[in-house]
């Protein structure tokens, strides 16, 4: 089993974000499409995995779902360093977690490889009468930090798909390019990976 | 969020709404009482227009006696559901001499037989009382302040603060002495001063708190909130379902989680009907079950044995089947003798079969002459303190007075001499409700005044039957005596001095009650006690969590203390599981894996990277974890921080918590090195065969690495993995 390879890619994402804004939520929704609303506590840092296909190609996308408290800081950020891709959560309906997107938009800057790709979550969407963030403000801070925005639901499925697979795509598109002007096109290369971790298969 | 001109209704909120936590904790009323009589026009002056119900609440502390808050006491009129055909028959042994000879563990009871409570719990806590008072009377957040310190005068926000700071001075100087002891291990642990909150942490903390207070909650099916503490089993065991429904609809799923408002819509009257815990078995759904732990069974789990977030703590996203497997592996690397072990090991988590039933029952008649006799012998003991060596005391715990290591060590020597020869032939002498009289026993520990049972923590006996796993019924009491003792060697408070700090800071804010207030509904959200927004359980959790906070404030709340907190809060009544809990962060090397920066945790994993996944017999599953790229941290931050909370079935972790319970103390005893073998930190089948003959144990342990202090951890983490596997496997 450790030889066979049944991806091309492998695409590590990270999912950052206060503490109940729906981080866990979101990748149950991706990686096994269901919703809880009794989901547990995340613990330090999980992770979950799902294979995707993207333009013909097989991405396996190894998603670390992080602790939102801020004492766990110390661990998650070390987990930024690997990371191809990350996911910025906040709850529309809590403003607090939106005004908290810089500071995790400047932890990565701090901790995360230079040049990853980001992108901006507003969890909840569904939730219209508790909303507080409007789409506006996340579009502008988006805008603002330069990086993509979209409003998601992990209750109501919406969206959620189409973070994960544009942010996908996004770094494999990064990728490739890379490659390319490495001038060593190889396909099946993971790269990306930093310090302790090891693009291995299985 | 919440303004400042609210704060002070909040407060007042608050102060009014204290009494109800204290109705809800039936066995603080006395405290109540006392606070009231010193100072009856402050309660009523500040009283704010409250509903009507409210004032009930402040009447209830007259008739606490009413109230019997034990579950078994407010289970049974119920209708019997779809488990009570396989619950424990509710006779089993222990739970009738525990509620007549150990109030220590039902102490609900305990205060309600007590004919006179009112004088026992006020006079030791006169300061404490004043203080809570002038507390009570403030309403506004810097006078609040200003009443911490008013508390304690002895202490200023410079004052290297320690955990003294709290307890209640006594004339007792025994007590002196241990509080003593006591400094230097708070300053291990590393605590800190209670910060002082901002205006605006001061109004959140108080929001939350006011939330939990009056059980304001969206869920309009919640329709009271119970006066009266309570154990959902204690020393109890029956489970009963309630098949009464207010929302059938609700299929049984916890209405909990994110999409849950905090906000207060609208108040919910209360039921005098509901007391005692009834309203976590409402609105349960037409034909929910529940399993004997409490857990509601999905109903399309049986039908549908699909990949399905699962009950319990498992980890809903993980496909079962590969979990099996990795658990297989470990079993087969192990060489686990997965017949008789597994059978052993399952018998008290899931009745699948009658035989199993049986089964717990005769070893729970085991535990209860075991406890019958030690309980006897430790209290003879202190009874006839003055003449110790004359006695036969087969529960070694030291500590309880000043003496010598040397003479501790040489009279611990004869115990163990004494039990090879004894134990296993001496009749059980079954004791006599009467001679466990609390005025009998010396006051040297202000707890040892309360009878509770006693588990010599140093036999072997002992130590086999906890690794077959205590008989549920047995649990609650056998945990807190292990943890008891360990307090008792290592100079840690005693229960009623814990339990004054415990309603003493329930009065304080804590900066950490948003937190707190989020993780509440996310745990164990599917146990019957925790499903509900504000309902009972979560309650409870949140008041517990927020102690907790403040008694360690320099650890302070962390996600993931939630979960041993829950736990405990299916054994224990608040007081005793905060108790529990404080105790599992002095002696079980909570407090350093929760230290801020983890680095007690990052230590912890790298003990058992090295000594067990990589250098172990798992050396392949280290290989393999590595080349994925998977850190310890990714599963090891989960079992540590839980104590195997989300990341086994519940009936394994109680298994794993068993052993830590008893053998998870990083120092240890010197009884226990002495009596317990070393092979029995790790269930070796032969060295426990050998041990139940009484020779010496055998040697499939001896390569393994004698006693090293602070491996308590390790040594956890290995009784889960062999737990685990074989009740998987």
């Amino acid at each position: 089993m450790a030889s066979s390879r049944n991806y091309d890619f492998l695409i590590k994402l990270l999912l950052i974000g206060d503490s109940g804004v729906g981080k866990s939520c979101c990748l149950l929704r991706f990686s096994e499409d269901s919703f809880t609303p009794s989901f547990i506590t995340t613990i330090g840092i999980d992770f979950k995995i799902r294979t995707i296909e993207l333009d013909g190609k097989r991405v396996k996308l190894q998603i670390w779902d992080t602790a939102g408290q801020e004492r766990f800081r110390t661990i998650t950020t070390a987990y930024y360093r690997g990371a191809m891709g990350i996911l910025l959560v906040y709850d529309v309906t809590d403003e607090r977690s939106f005004n908290n997107i810089r500071t995790w938009f400047s932890n990565v800057e701090q901790h995360a490889t230079e040049g990853v790709n980001k992108i901006l979550i507003g969890n909840k969407c569904d939730w219209e009468e508790k909303r507080v963030v409007s789409t506006e403000r996340g579009q502008a801070l988006a805008d603002e930090l330069g990086i993509p925005f979209m409003e998601v639901s992990a209750k109501s499925n919406i969206n959620i798909e189409k973070a994960f697979y544009s942010l996908a795509g996004d770094i494999k598109k990064r990728i490739m390019d890379t490659q390319r002007q490495e001038e060593k096109p190889q396909p099946n290369v993971t790269s990306g990976f930093g310090g302790e971790q090891k693009g291995g298969c299985c | 969020m919440a303004t400042e001109l609210a704060e002070p209704t909040l407060d007042l909120a608050q102060l009014d709404s204290t009494p109800d936590f204290t109705q809800t904790a039936s066995a603080i009323a006395p405290s109540r009482i006392a606070e009231i009589s010193l100072e009856p026009s402050t309660v009523k002056t500040d009283e704010p227009p409250t509903p009507p119900a409210k004032d009930e609440e402040t009447n209830a502390p007259d008739t606490p006696l009413r109230h019997k808050p034990s579950i078994d006491k407010a289970l049974p009129p119920l209708p019997m559901g779809t488990i009570s055909s396989t619950a424990i028959p509710s006779p089993p042994l222990p739970p009738t001499p525990s509620s007549q000879d150990t109030d220590q563990l039902d102490t609900p009871s305990k205060r309600t037989s007590d004919p006179n409570p009112t004088e026992t719990l006020s006079v030791p806590r006169p300061e404490l009382t004043r203080a809570r008072s002038a507390s009570s009377s403030k309403s506004t957040v810097p006078t609040r302040a200003a009443s911490i310190a008013t508390s304690n005068p002895t202490r200023s926000h410079l004052e290297p603060p320690t955990r003294k700071f709290y307890s209640v001075r006594r004339k007792d100087s025994g007590l002196d002495m241990a509080a003593a002891q006591r400094t230097s291990f708070a300053s291990s642990i590393g605590t800190g001063s209670i910060r002082q909150l901002t205006a605006d942490e001061e109004a959140m903390s108080l929001k939350v708190r006011s939330m939990y207070d009056t059980g304001y909650a969206s869920d309009t099916s919640m329709r009271s909130f119970s006066r009266s503490r309570r154990s959902t089993r204690g020393a109890t065991n029956s489970l009963v379902v309630s098949e009464a429904s207010e929302e059938p609809g609700t299929g049984g799923l916890p209405q909990v989680g994110e999409e849950e408002s905090s906000g207060g819509e609208e108040m919910m009257s209360e039921n005098e009907a509901r007391e005692e815990g009834l309203e976590d078995w409402e609105a349960l759904g037409e034909g929910v079950e529940v399993d004997r732990f409490g857990f509601i069974i999905p109903k399309d789990e049986a039908a549908a044995p699909t990949k399905k977030p699962s009950i319990h703590f498992k980890d809903a996203a993980t496909p079962r089947r590969q979990k099996k497997q990795h658990l297989n592996l470990i079993t087969q690397k192990l060489n686990l003798n997965t017949e008789s072990p597994a059978e052993m090991l399952q018998s008290p988590c899931v009745w699948e079969k009658e035989e199993m039933k049986a089964k717990e029952i005769t070893r729970a008649a085991k535990w209860t002459q075991m406890a019958h006799q030690c309980t006897l012998d430790h209290a003879r003991r202190h009874r006839k303190e003055s003449s110790r060596s004359q006695t036969f005391s087969p529960s070694p715990t030291p500590g309880d007075t000043p003496e010598t290591p040397k003479k501790r060590f040489q009279s611990l020597r004869n115990t163990t001499r004494k039990l090879r020869s004894d134990s296993t032939t001496k009749p059980p002498t079954p004791p006599q409700p009467n001679r466990f009289d609390p005025e009998g026993a010396p006051s040297i520990h202000s707890h040892t005044t309360l009878p509770k049972w006693e588990f010599n923590t140093a036999d072997p006996k002992l130590i086999s039957r906890v690794w077959k796993g205590i008989p549920d019924c047995w649990r609650a009491a056998a945990w807190h005596s292990f943890l008891s003792t360990s307090a008792r060697r290592r100079g840690g408070a005693p229960d009623d001095e814990i339990i004054e700090t415990y309603h003493a800071l329930l009065d304080h804010g804590s900066p950490d009650d948003v937190q707190i207030d989020l993780d509440v509904p996310r745990t164990i959200s599917s146990h019957v006690l925790f499903r509900k927004r504000y309902g009972g359980g979560q309650r409870l959790l949140f008041r517990v969590l927020h102690a907790l906070s403040l008694y360690f404030p320099a650890v302070g709340y962390v996600q993931g203390m939630a979960s041993p907190a829950a736990t405990l809060l299916c054994y224990f009544d608040e007081d005793l599981t905060f108790v529990m809990l404080v105790r599992l962060f002095e002696f079980r090397g909570l407090a350093t894996l929760f230290r801020g920066g983890f680095d007690g945790l990052v230590d912890a994993l790298e003990e058992f990277d090295k000594r067990w996944l990589k250098g172990g017999e798992l050396g392949q599953v280290g290989k393999r974890l590595e080349e994925l790229g998977i850190t310890n941290m990714t599963f090891g931050a989960k079992w540590y921080l839980t104590l195997f909370g989300y990341s086994i079935p519940f009936p394994a972790q109680l298994r794993v918590w068993d052993v830590f319970m008893l053998l998870g103390d990083p120092v240890r005893d010197h009884a226990t090195y002495i009596t317990v073998p070393q092979s029995l930190f790790f269930q070796d089948p032969d060295a426990l065969a050998a041990a139940k003959d009484g020779s010496k144990p055998g040697t499939a342990d001896s390569k393994r690495e004698p006693h090293r202090p602070n491996e308590g951890w390790v040594r956890g983490v290995y009784a889960g993995h062999h737990v685990v596997g074989s009740c998987e496997g």
